[in-house]
């Protein structure tokens, strides 16, 4: 049985691709690979080739579906409109059903269901960022507000700044919140990517953050606020992003950004420091936040935003989006470098994103490169401006 | 001799293949051959085998094997082809000049670049821009058509009204031969001694040679732009202006236009600001010296309002214009929302005939009963009617290509010809005899046999297969 059927639905939706070859120039997978296979176009012509009965299943298809950002600047910029998200997780959906996953994403696919993490680690040690912090961070309290730090921030410790700056701007204006400690499992978002179902991790997530009584989730991470957002089903609390909320209490006069951030090296010119904001797809092409991580920065003194060549909806992939990382972590890197190009070329001093897999992956690059050009989060940007520096 | 057929491809050639471009850029899997099978017309053909060379050197080395083993290559770019040029056929090689992507000098006092056959026409004008310079033929699909296929199918544009199309800009190329050899054609210099043979490439649609770098000519940025949107309510009004500004002896930079069913499509893809109401549209925009435009612009307001123009309104901001000029440029791509499908003519009649020839394009799409939308380089009298269809209806495909070759006689009876700029590729073979007499096609015949005597080079293309001799 080769289920098909699963892919018939988007017949229509690829048939309006008219191979006109746009989607080349905005692909930033085509734009390192120069071949047909990462593009739009030339994953719709495959999938149709199946339907009509003209290709097989084969590894090589299921890689170069999966071999994918999911970033959907295809979708944004194609003239025909056509829906690449509904093709692309129908056809992922598709290949999960036939049991065609590639293997990093089977193997991610395990960790997830058995350690309810992404790092495939015990999931009591989502806590271990907050260890040396000069700050008791509740779990498990019942509270107005629950931070959900999601896998990436809580397990890869290059980036357990986000949180740790997180939860001290917090702290700093008098929001209480609690985290799920333990009780957070990853909330989905590389399976659904991956075209699998997750209903066990959808119910367990809500249970738990209604137990607690909460009217907020709030998560720096742009993948969960995407999954909890428009994967999930409605609960009695709302998501807000990090960033909303950080935006939200300059503006109330909760926290005040009153000196400029330190940053600067001996020799530096003198000025504002010029920082440029990378969208991340998450958070921005995929779920319309693009102010408010902007606002932050703009009310921040001694700052002056710069933006990249691309930017807003059109902003280019850092390279980490989807599961390409997992599928061909190379090809991320490369991507990445190339982002940083853009930053380099309007000669930002910082990269502030908001999203640790953005972090992630520019630092990564950067330090390839021995590029001194620091990678980070909107809260750690607005904790440096928080304090005098000593 | 005919090339080989596709069993000549065995694995001692693959070998040699990788040998020359490294395993990872010679692709045979039946997922990567069906990835190459196809252009942005209506036409496949599935290639035996895909390389991605990176050199000249590398493509010298290819076609030295190839020629040894006679197998067919078909030398392509972007993909982008609008008739079937880079499809392969007839099997054989998909030589894909993508990697090729480096820029080989720019001499700005010259006005002169040096640049790869695989770099997109847009990324050597955002090279170029820091400078103040562009280079002027600027075809819709810029942003993913590459140098090498511009000159291929010798790419106009919407400002090639007034600056000439790719053949205008190119005075140099480096060619790789079907044996291998690799020439130099022209150069910095204006002129070269001998035979225009730069001329005689540009346009070849790959079947004379595989070009491997260009040098073309950059023409400083223009100090002022003015572009305006013409509104027509009757496509007639529309194109008697277009052919009113042109005997009134104005070369505005361009002068297109599109009309309703287009614009309804573009206007859903980028919201330019179309109006979807009124039946046609001229995107008239003029640039040089900022002295005298505005005269120019009142006299072409003058003469749309005399042709029952019901506003003509001007781009406030760069970003007005750059919205504008999305929305032409989308166009054919954004036909999607349509029809799964298209095939888009591209003849190109004397500009005074262009209110009958849009009336009888008209005339043919109700009588087959399909829908024809219009978006071109009315200036140039370039006409692109884009025949929408889905080839899911039984058949549909024959219905279109009939209509098709009814536009492309009309084009010709009206003192026209068959393709503007889109090239003759598989698409409008049957059209050759329309334009060409038996005696000019062996002409060209002859022309292909010098260059490439066992037809390696995208054979099939451009020439009807008809019984010639070799000249004696």
């Amino acid at each position: 049985m080769d289920f098909k059927e699963l892919l018939a639905p988007y017949m229509d939706e690829m048939l309006r691709c008219t191979r006109c070859g746009f989607c080349q120039a905005a692909c930033p997978t085509y734009d390192a690979l120069r071949m047909e296979s990462a593009v739009a176009r030339g994953k719709i012509q495959l999938l149709l080739s199946v339907l009509n009965g003209r290709l097989d299943l084969s590894p090589k298809l299921s890689y170069y579906v999966y071999r994918c950002l999911d970033c959907r600047l295809c979708q944004q910029t194609c003239l025909s409109g056509v829906r690449t998200d509904e093709i692309f997780e129908g056809a992922r959906r598709w290949l999960a059903h036939v049991d065609a996953l590639p293997a990093p994403l089977r193997a991610l696919e395990e960790r997830v269901f058995t350690s309810h993490n992404i790092a495939g680690e015990d999931n009591t040690h989502r806590t271990l960022w907050q260890e040396n912090m000069n700050l008791e961070v509740p779990a498990g309290q019942p509270a107005e507000a629950v931070f959900f730090v999601g896998c990436v921030a809580s397990l890869y410790p290059m980036v357990y700044s986000i949180p740790q700056a997180f939860v001290q701007v917090l702290q700093r204006a008098g929001v209480t919140f609690t985290t799920l400690g333990g009780e957070e499992w990853c909330c989905g978002y590389p399976l659904i990517s991956a075209g699998r179902d997750v209903e066990p991790l959808i119910e367990h997530n809500i249970r738990a953050v209604e137990a607690l009584g909460a009217r907020w989730l709030i998560t720096s991470c742009p993948s969960c606020y995407h999954t909890w957002k428009l994967k999930y089903p409605p609960a009695s609390f709302q998501v807000v992003h990090a960033t909303e909320l950080l935006a939200a209490l300059i503006d109330e006069g909760r926290i005040v950004p009153a000196h400029p951030p330190a940053l600067r090296r001996a020799g530096d010119t003198a000025g504002p420091l010029r920082v440029t904001y990378h969208d991340p797809c998450d958070l921005g092409r995929k779920s319309g936040v693009y102010d408010a991580p902007r606002h932050v920065i703009t009310s921040l003194p001694g700052v002056e935003l710069v933006e990249m060549s691309t930017h807003h909806a059109l902003a280019t992939c850092c390279g980490g989006g989807g599961n390409l990382e997992s599928i061909d972590p190379e090809l991320s890197a490369q991507i990445a470098g190339r982002r940083l190009a853009q930053a380099q070329r309007v000669k930002a001093e910082v990269i502030v994103t908001a999203c640790q897999q953005c972090q992630r992956t520019l630092g990564m690059a950067a330090r390839r490169q021995r590029l001194r050009m620091p990678v980070m989060d909107v809260a750690e940007l607005l904790l440096s401006t928080l304090e005098e520096p000593a | 001799m005919p090339a080989g057929s596709s069993a000549m491809i065995d694995e001692s050639i693959l070998h040699a293949l990788r040998e020359i471009v490294g395993p990872e850029h010679v692709l045979t899997d039946p997922e990567d051959l069906l990835l190459y099978a196809y252009d942005a017309s209506i036409h496949s053909g599935r290639p035996d085998v895909v390389v991605f060379p990176e050199s000249t050197e590398q493509v010298s080395r290819i076609m030295a094997l190839a020629h040894a083993h006679r197998i067919p290559v078909i030398p392509r770019g972007g993909g982008t082809n609008l008739s079937g040029g880079s499809v392969a056929s007839q099997g054989g090689i998909v030589l894909t000049l993508s990697r090729m992507t480096k820029v080989r000098e720019i001499d700005i006092p010259n006005q002169r670049a040096v640049v790869e056959a695989g770099l997109y026409n847009l990324a050597l004008q955002e090279i170029l821009a820091p400078y103040g310079y562009l280079y002027a033929p600027d075809p819709a699909s810029q942003k993913v058509s590459t140098l090498g296929g511009n000159v291929a199918e010798n790419a106009g544009g919407p400002h090639c009204l007034k600056y000439g199309v790719t053949t205008n800009h190119v005075l140099g190329l480096e060619v790789v031969l079907y044996d291998g050899r690799v020439i130099q054609l022209g150069g910095k210099a204006f002129d070269t001694p001998g035979y225009d043979l730069v001329g005689l490439l540009v346009g070849s649609e790959g079947t004379l040679g595989v070009v491997t770098a260009v040098t073309v000519r950059l023409l400083h940025v223009p100090e002022a732009i003015k572009t305006m949107l013409a509104i027509f309510d009757d496509l007639d009004g529309a194109s008697q202006a277009v052919s009113d500004i042109i005997a009134a002896g104005i070369v505005p930079a361009t002068l297109e236009m599109m009309d309703q069913l287009m614009m309804r499509a573009v206007e859903e893809a980028t919201h330019a600001g179309y109006p979807t109401d009124a039946e046609a549209v001229l995107i008239i925009e003029l640039d040089g010296l900022k002295d005298g435009m505005e005269e120019i612009a009142e006299q072409i307001v003058e003469i749309c309002r005399r042709n029952r123009a019901r506003a003509v309104q001007v781009a406030r901001s760069a970003e007005e214009r750059d919205k504008l000029w999305a929305g032409r440029r989308g166009a054919f791509g954004a036909t999607g929302r349509i029809k799964p499908a298209y095939l888009v003519n591209d003849g190109t009649v004397p500009r005074t005939a262009l209110p009958q020839v849009l009336r009888q394009v008209r005339e043919i799409g109700q009588r087959y009963g399909l829908p024809i939308g219009n978006v071109f380089h009315a200036g140039d009298g370039n006409l692109h009617p884009l025949i929408l269809f889905d080839p899911r209806e039984e058949g549909i495909l024959e219905l279109v290509e009939r209509a098709g070759a009814e536009i492309m006689r009309i084009c010709v009876e009206a003192g026209g010809t068959i393709t503007g700029e889109h090239g003759i590729g598989l698409e409008k073979i049957h059209g050759m005899p329309l334009i060409a007499s038996p005696a000019a096609i062996q002409a060209m015949r002859w022309v292909k046999e010098a260059f490439d005597p066992i037809d390696l080079l995208n054979p099939g293309k451009v020439l009807p297969q008809t019984s010639v001799g070799v000249p004696s």
